[in-house]
């Protein structure tokens, strides 16, 4: 299954978690933000929401220095 | 008119630069990208500035940071304050020495049109920008400016309309890279010159991106 991820077509395992997906990108879940279609999601939430094929993400892993 | 607004009418029109005088624009940090976006945001005209800063200047700051010696031990958002009404005595900024946390981020840029992510750690960075895309105002915020070489490695990238991120993404002060002044300088330029842009109308700019 194919997802759009910052505008690229990504593979995704169907049925996978935004957490999940995050988690296996090896990415710190405290350093990224994610919009989902345009919203928003917050981190409590990413385990509650399975990707669909229609799904737009922005996601943004911040690190340090400033 | 002082020095500066008189050398600036050189450049802009009047239309221009009173839509930049009337922007307020908030800087969450006055470290080596708030304080050197900030300067460079004075000298293009901007003059309304909300800074945060919880801390004060140390000797490890002046490598890269927009401040002198003798502020050395001083609250960063007042050092700030009086470098920028150097270079314009016009400019006014509400100070702010105080961390943002999870219960004040939300409202303490609320009379900004433009916040300025310019914070140390990759967790602070996420808070602010959590709480301003999709704000309604513009974000610029900045990842992976430490270290030096290859330096069109700090890119601008655009996450949305109204979200800005400044870096090469990945060169983070934890992968043991130091915050050196030319990199860190280019990032907080390229944040002051998105800005610039978007107040003056000439955005979008940059490529499309942020993983």
């Amino acid at each position: 299954m194919h997802v759009q991820i910052n505008g690229k077509a990504t593979e995704v395992e169907p049925g996978m978690t935004l957490a999940e997906f995050i988690a296996m990108k090896g990415l710190k879940p405290e350093s990224v933000v994610i919009e989902h279609n345009g919203t928003i999601l917050p981190r409590e939430r990413w385990r509650g929401v399975a990707l669909t094929s229609a799904d737009q993400l922005q996601i943004v892993s911040f690190v340090g220095g400033g | 008119m002082n020095a500066l607004t008189t050398g600036l009418a050189r450049y802009l029109d009047e239309t221009r630069l009173q839509r930049i005088r009337q922007t307020k624009v908030g800087i969450a940090g006055a470290g080596g990208l708030g304080s050197n976006c900030a300067q460079l945001l004075v000298r293009s005209g901007f003059i309304d500035f909300v800074l945060v800063d919880f801390d004060v200047l140390e000797c490890s700051n002046l490598n890269r940071q927009f401040f002198f010696q003798d502020q050395i031990g001083q609250p960063k958002v007042q050092g700030l304050a009086d470098n920028l009404r150097q270079i314009n005595p016009d400019v006014s900024v509400r100070m702010v020495q105080a961390r943002i946390t999870p219960e004040s981020v939300d409202t303490i840029f609320a009379d900004c049109g433009v916040v300025v992510e310019a914070m140390d750690t990759p967790e602070c960075k996420q808070m602010l920008a959590a709480a301003y895309s999709r704000s309604g105002k513009l974000l610029v915020a900045a990842s992976g400016l430490a270290g030096w070489g290859d330096s069109d490695r700090i890119a601008v990238h655009r996450i949305h309309d109204s979200f800005y991120l400044v870096g090469d993404l990945s060169s983070g002060v934890e992968c043991g890279l130091p915050p050196m002044a030319p990199c860190v300088t280019i990032a907080a330029a390229k944040q002051a010159d998105i800005i610039l842009s978007w107040v003056l109308g000439d955005l979008p700019v940059g490529k499309q991106g942020g993983l």
